[in-house]
């Protein structure tokens, strides 16, 4: 019986500890890597890229910081040669303002793709190309998406398109490129699994690797640390230099016109299924009837021209029901000749097309306040500021010159679905714009020198 | 014998009778006067004032000492005999004596001791030592005087207790002022004899009987003379290694007599410190005999008379094989015939193969270096271990000063009191917890009379079943170590309460001395002695006596508190620490299999005589497993877990001793069950004898960070980030946003390391520079970490961090073989100084050059770290670096309380030794 009795405590006790699940596990991390940074302008530190900057006889390069607050910088430029350390240069910027500084000041060397690190913010950089007969620049970046897209790119006569990938990062990244182009898409075996040494670049002729093509679309991964893609591109009389970018359903070109160039827009699906596109072209006036609805197909890249508003002042909004990458690029006008008497769409000759290029990639959202370091800096140059509002209403928008100190500011009213140019000179006590408004807009702005042309973006204030 | 001689003239003898208080003198003066041996008249030597009283009326001289006395001996005295009061020597003793030195021209003649008994056994018949002076003819059993050894014959020594000395050389070398009882105090006096030149023999038909009740030196005693007679007649060469080595002999006895009774251990170092005390007189003795010591005599003639090695040392090793008798085979006697029988005994066997078994399933810890795994880690070299413990910093992490716990005291008190290195104190103790394992149940077992082999096979089943392999697994070494001491807590709470007043003492301060040492190892099992207990009483227990002792038990169990006092008295709640952490014992459905066929096997194949034990075994090892499984906190987790181990093992233990016996069918089913339960867990037991570390896990943390160690100083003061899940990285973690990480010391872990403290303003540091890096708003988070002294980051399995830490400009990833690693800007050290060369550890505390001012120490802060001069900067500290030395205060009241706990658990263990003889 004792032992009965033992047994069935046993029993018991056996089967209300067996009855007791695991307890569950603890949630584990919430997050799998770090958070991408805000595409704009944020407080706290921030690091900005510039892949195409250049010092040397042949090209050289300024880089424009422009800040909110008193901030520290430090510009960086990785040594062309293994296990030297970057040249370092660290500024200090009082309250708020903006600097211009020679990278050539920094170090001598060629190539000299260039990290701007922030202690504080919001600030951001904008970087500038001047080469014997060329201009370019385009804002800096900060390193985002594992997934990047070059669109705009052209291999066809007449033009050289290569890519600088730029690894600040101190562990060699590796990169796989795909290319799509009006053929569809391809391998790149040259560009598998490209092995990006850290702290430093590596540029890819991609004339040489994939020419002859009118549409070269650039799909950049990197399977094991991270780069940042840009894209130059050049021809007789001119280059353009833009990043690379991530995705979105929307795209804003403010700046998308001037006055010799024609512009296109250039659009690749970016996922596995057609998406339907809508381009809005807005005017000085307003939006433009001439609304543009296509597919972009995942194998084609659509180059849609506005050769129509050629000599306008206008801004692009791209919109689509899927994710895109979209850039607007700018190329001289060509010989009449070429031109198709019955009208529609213009087809650009493939003849070689000499003079300035343009090219700039779009803002994925709009915002109430802008930073854009660099206009009226550039000595010799007209810069002129582009604001655009796609929204219903108009907005009240405040445009502060700031640089060593902070100018006369002005205000503008910015009616719905309009574009608006607000010209600039050379101050050399002014190396950036604090642009604010009542409503959501974009700003971007041009830069017009004798040697070229250059379209920049401007970088929201986060927050 | 020899014929009684013919009365001679001339020789006068004087019989010098050494008092000593409370022993009469009338037998032996009586004795005196009825010798032979006509000229010899007695005086008195020694005594108090009631020998002095005493003499007087017996009409005696009385002298105060020897020296008194030979100061003022007639010249015409020839000899003096030498006779210890209350001997009674036979009529023709001196007679003989003299005979025999007038004949052979001996200085000193010895008579042949026997015992004034009925049966008149020998006592000595000369003594003939080792190089130590101990005697070689002491006669351990007894023998009866057949005239075996009746020869006149050169010996080492003669026993002063009757003793003819020529009193010219005891006025030339002294006698001394020790009791002649004393071998060591004739040893010393007849070597002293013999290099004068005296020829020492043995006069066995000198026949003196000694009463049972005559006084006997002290063991130290004999041995502090014995030692003394070493340091009055060896040159300085012998003495150069008799010394030390009779001392590590002795420390030898004192170990070894601890199992095998009587203790040495405390008369040795009395012996020692005795001597210590009296050096000059030593000194002046020896000055004495070299310069009465005849030409050309010298340690070579001390030499003849001695036998070679130690007979102290092959002393212990039948000590220990009577012993082992006793204790295995309970047989009486002890002889050559019959050790090759016992050897064949299955309890032999069994004891035999419990060793293997605890060398093999140890052969790791033994022979390799311990490694950072779970809450397992090695000693630090150099390292006050206990002084980190009591009242010191802890520096786990940034450091702290929370408390360590018991376990990191326990290590700390063998670190200091074992010789060598700590890995070897590390080894004794986790070596020794396993043999005590394996022992204790045997112990135990034996209680309920269940047999050697049964109880030994529980003992393997219990360290190295599934519920050992549980612990061991998480690298719980406390638990390890507190297993070795569970079961002799059981053992003693269980005993029958003793009668008498001493053995109750004895009985009282064992629980209390082993609950004590379990909480020293670790405090939770607490809660399984108390949880045995009570099952017992419940199931097992009959009458009122069990439930009687239970009072004084539980009370005996708080007592040994005292041994962790520094730790327990700062749970400030009781609860919170029992709900502490998060335990989950995932049993495996095999494993499960085998436990309920073991525990069912046990109760159903128990005999009757041991069937209430049965029951309370599996009852213990369910509500165990019970405990185990409820989550409600580590310590009830790790208490369940010992509770099963301890079922399991009794369980098994019955079911075994039931093998072979004629008995139902029932009981034999359940004996078969017991076997396939058993073969069930072998699986366990293969995980701890394969790994040969105990179940504990292997070094993964070191050979990850193995090429960090390499390349730094041993004692750099850097810093690593440890990055991974949680079981992969060894002590306590943090977290941030649930990724779990921890802060090493680039020198390697080491035990103190593993409970980090509270987070404090540098953890909250840490923590910031993390989620700054984590929310992409840093990217010179390399810089930062420098400057906590984390030279470098180190990934041990997938983790989110790995991808925030390659996001960094600054932090530079290296080839690390089997594991991801990164760099930082900077190695700087948890010191930041303008001095060269960099800081480094000292302990818990840093040295470094001196500095003109104070010096930035990267740890949590705290005022202890320089009582003057300290003050907090940001998150660390400013201290004073113009000694050259940060060293923490310890905290005067905790470390009281830390050495209090250890003379509390001093006095435990002593009442416990001194009851125990009596209880036994």
């Amino acid at each position: 019986m004792r032992r009965f009795v033992a047994l069935l405590i046993v029993a018991t006790l056996a089967t209300a500890a067996m009855g007791l699940g695991a307890p569950d596990e603890p949630p584990g991390p919430d997050f799998d890597g770090p958070q991408a940074p805000d595409l704009g302008a944020s407080a706290g530190s921030t690091v900005w890229f510039c892949p195409w900057g250049e010092t040397g006889s042949e090209a050289t390069s300024t880089v424009e910081l422009m800040t909110l607050t008193s901030a520290r910088a430090a510009l960086s430029v990785p040594s062309p040669l293994p296990a030297e350390d970057p040249a370092r240069r660290a500024v200090s910027i009082i309250e708020s303002g903006a600097r211009t500084y020679r990278l050539a000041d920094v170090v001598l060397q060629g190539p000299a793709p260039v990290s701007v690190e922030f202690e504080a913010g919001p600030a951001t950089a904008t970087a500038t190309v001047a080469g014997i007969s060329s201009f370019a620049a385009d804002r800096c970046v900060v390193a985002t998406p594992s997934e990047w897209w070059l669109v705009g790119g052209t291999t066809r006569a007449g033009r050289e398109f290569s890519m600088r990938l730029f690894n600040p990062y101190p562990d060699t990244a590796f990169v796989t490129v795909t290319a799509v182009s009006e053929f569809g898409s391809f391998e790149l075996p040259d560009l598998d699994a490209l092995p990006v040494g850290g702290r430093s670049w590596i540029d890819v002729d991609l004339t040489d690797l994939a020419g002859r093509l009118d549409d070269l679309v650039l799909r950049i991964v990197a399977t094991e640390g991270n780069v940042i893609p840009s894209a130059l591109l050049t021809a007789e009389g001119g280059a353009a230099v833009w990043p690379a970018t991530g995705v979105s359903t929307q795209w804003f070109f403010p700046v998308a016109s001037h006055d010799d160039l024609t512009t296109e827009v250039v659009i690749a699906a970016t996922g596995d299924s057609p998406v339907a596109v809508t381009i809005e072209i807005l005017t000085v006036d307003g939006v433009s009837p001439d609304v543009r609805s296509f597919i972009v197909d995942p194998l084609t890249p659509r180059r849609e021209s506005l050769a129509d508003f050629a000599g306008e002042a206008i801004g692009v909004v791209v919109r689509s029901d899927g994710d895109v990458a979209a850039s607007v690029v700018a190329e001289s006008i060509v010989d009449t000749a070429a031109l198709d008497a019955e009208g529609g769409s213009i087809e650009l000759s493939i003849a070689a097309i000499q003079g300035p290029l343009a090219a700039v990639t779009g803002a994925p959202q709009e915002a109430t306040a802008w930073l854009l370091p660099g206009p009226a800096s550039e000595p010799g140059g007209l810069s002129t500021i582009w604001l655009m509002n796609s929204g219903g209403q108009s907005a009240t928008v405040l445009l502060t010159p700031m640089g060593v100190r902070t100018g006369d500011q002005r205000k503008i009213l910015l009616q719905p679905g309009t574009v608006q140019r607000v010209a600039t000179r050379y101050d050399s006590a002014v190396a950036g714009w604090l642009i604010e408004a009542t409503r959501p807009i974009t700003v971007g702005w041009a830069q017009q020198t004798e040697d070229g042309v250059a379209f920049i973006g401007g970088v929201a204030i986060d927050g | 014998m020899s014929s009684p001689s013919e009365p001679r003239l001339a020789s006068r003898v004087v019989a010098v009778v050494v008092a000593e208080s409370g022993v009469p003198l009338t037998e032996t003066l009586d004795a005196v006067s009825a010798q032979v041996y006509e000229a010899v008249t007695p005086v008195i030597v020694g005594g108090d004032k009631d020998v002095r009283e005493a003499t007087r009326i017996l009409d005696v001289p009385w002298h105060a000492s020897f020296a008194t006395y030979l100061a003022g001996v007639d010249p015409e005295v020839h000899y003096l005999w030498f006779l210890q009061a209350g001997v009674i020597p036979d009529p023709l003793a001196l007679d003989a004596l003299v005979g025999e030195a007038e004949r052979n021209d001996a200085s000193v003649v010895g008579s042949k001791l026997i015992s004034a008994t009925e049966e008149r056994t020998l006592i000595s018949v000369g003594m003939t030592t080792d190089v130590f002076g101990v005697d070689a003819t002491t006669f351990v059993d007894t023998e009866l005087d057949q005239g075996q050894y009746d020869v006149v014959r050169d010996v080492a020594a003669v026993r002063l207790v009757s003793a003819l000395v020529r009193r010219d050389l005891a006025r030339g070398i002294g006698v001394g002022e020790g009791a002649i009882t004393n071998e060591g105090t004739s040893l010393a006096f007849c070597n002293r004899a013999r290099l004068a030149g005296a020829r020492i023999v043995i006069a066995p038909s000198s026949i003196v009987a000694v009463p049972a009740d005559a006084p006997k030196s002290d063991m130290w005693r004999v041995e502090a003379d014995r030692i003394r007679s070493m340091i009055t007649s060896y040159s300085l060469v012998t003495l150069a290694w008799t010394l030390p080595a009779r001392v590590l002999i002795g420390l030898l006895e004192g170990v070894t007599t601890l199992f095998a009774r009587p203790w040495t251990g405390l008369a040795t170092v009395k012996a020692w410190v005795w001597n210590a005390g009296h050096i000059v007189e030593s000194l002046r003795q020896r000055r004495t005999t070299m310069s009465v010591r005849l030409a050309g005599l010298g340690d070579t003639e001390l030499f003849r008379f001695q036998v070679s090695g130690s007979i102290a040392f092959r002393g212990i090793g039948s000590r220990l094989m009577d012993r082992l008798r006793s204790r295995i085979i309970d047989r009486g006697g002890f002889d050559i015939e019959t050790l090759a029988g016992e050897l064949r005994q299955p309890a032999f066997v069994a004891a035999g193969l419990g060793v293997a078994f605890v060398a093999l399933v140890t052969r790791g810890i033994i022979s390799g270096t311990t490694a950072a795994a779970g809450f397992n880690a090695p000693l630090p070299v150099g390292g006050d271990l206990f002084g980190a413990y009591a009242g010191g910093w802890n520096p786990a992490g940034f450091g702290s000063g929370d408390p360590l716990p018991p376990i990191v005291g326990l290590f700390g008190v063998a670190d200091k009191v074992l010789p060598f290195s700590s890995e070897f104190a590390y080894m004794v103790v986790l070596v020794g917890a396993v043999a005590a394992a394996v022992w204790g149940v045997g112990r135990l077992a034996k209680l309920w009379g269940i047999g050697a082999v049964a109880g030994a096979l529980g003992g393997v089943g219990y360290i190295a079943g599934p519920a050992a392999v549980e612990l061991a697994d998480g690298g719980l070494v406390a638990s390890i170590v507190g297993l070795g001491v569970l079961p002799w807590a059981v053992l003693a709470v269980l005993r029958p309460v003793p009668r008498g007043l001493r053995s109750r003492v004895g009985w009282f301060a064992q629980i209390g001395a082993t609950s004590g040492l379990l909480m020293f190892a670790e405090p939770a099992l607490t809660l399984a002695l108390v949880g045995v207990l009570a099952v017992w009483l419940v199931v097992a227990a009959r009458g009122w006596t069990p439930l009687i002792g239970t009072v004084p038990a539980l009370i005996g169990i708080a007592i040994g508190a005292v041994a962790v006092l520094p730790w327990v008295l700062t749970i400030d709640d009781p609860q919170e620490w029992l709900r502490q952490g998060t335990y989950f014992w995932d049993i495996s459905p095999l494993v499960g299999f085998g436990l309920i066929a073991v525990v069912v096997g046990g109760i159903v194949g128990a005999t009757d005589r041991l069937r209430d034990v049965a029951a309370w075994a599996g009852i213990i090892a369910a509500a165990g497993v019970l405990a185990s499984r409820m989550d409600v906190g580590t310590p009830i987790g790790v208490s369940g877990v010992a509770m099963t181990a301890l079922g399991l093992a009794i369980a098994a233990a019955v079911a075994i001793d039931a093998i072979g016996t004629e008995h139902s069918g029932g009981i034999r089913i359940g004996v078969i069950v017991v076997g396939v339960g058993m073969i069930a867990l072998a699986g366990s037991v293969a995980v701890s004898v394969l790994g040969g570390r105990v179940g504990l896990p292997s070094a993964e943390l070191a050979n990850s960070i193995g090429f960090i160690s390499r390349s730094q100083p041993e004692n750099t003061s850097a810093r690593i980030l440890i990055i991974g899940s949680a079981d992969a990285i060894p002590g306590d973690v943090r977290e941030v946003r649930g990724a779990t990480y921890r802060v090493i010391p680039a020198s390697g872990m080491k035990l103190w390391d593993l409970w980090q403290g509270a987070p404090s303003t540098a953890d909250v540091a840490l923590d910031r520079i993390l989620q700054d890096m984590i929310d992409g708003n840093e990217f010179r988070g390399g810089e930062r970490l420098s400057r906590m002294g984390i030279g470098w980051a180190v990934v041990l399995d997938e983790s989110p961090l790995e991808a925030v830490l390659r996001s960094q400009l600054d932090v530079d990833s290296v080839g690390a073989g089997v594991s991801v690693a990164f760099t930082m800007p900077e190695t700087q050290g948890a010191v930041v100084s303008n001095a060269e060369p960099a800081w480094v550890s000292n302990g818990t505390g840093y040295t470094g050059p001196a500095t003109d001012g104070p010096v930035f120490l990267a740890s949590n802060p705290h005022s202890f770290w320089d009582p003057d001069g300290w003050r907090q900067q940001v998150w660390g500290n400013s201290v004073d670096g113009r000694t050259g030395e940060i060293v923490f205060t310890a905290r005067a009241l905790v470390r009281q309380r830390a050495f209090g706990a250890l003379l509390g658990m001093g006095v435990l263990i002593g009442l416990a030794v001194w009851g125990r003889e009596r209880y036994a």
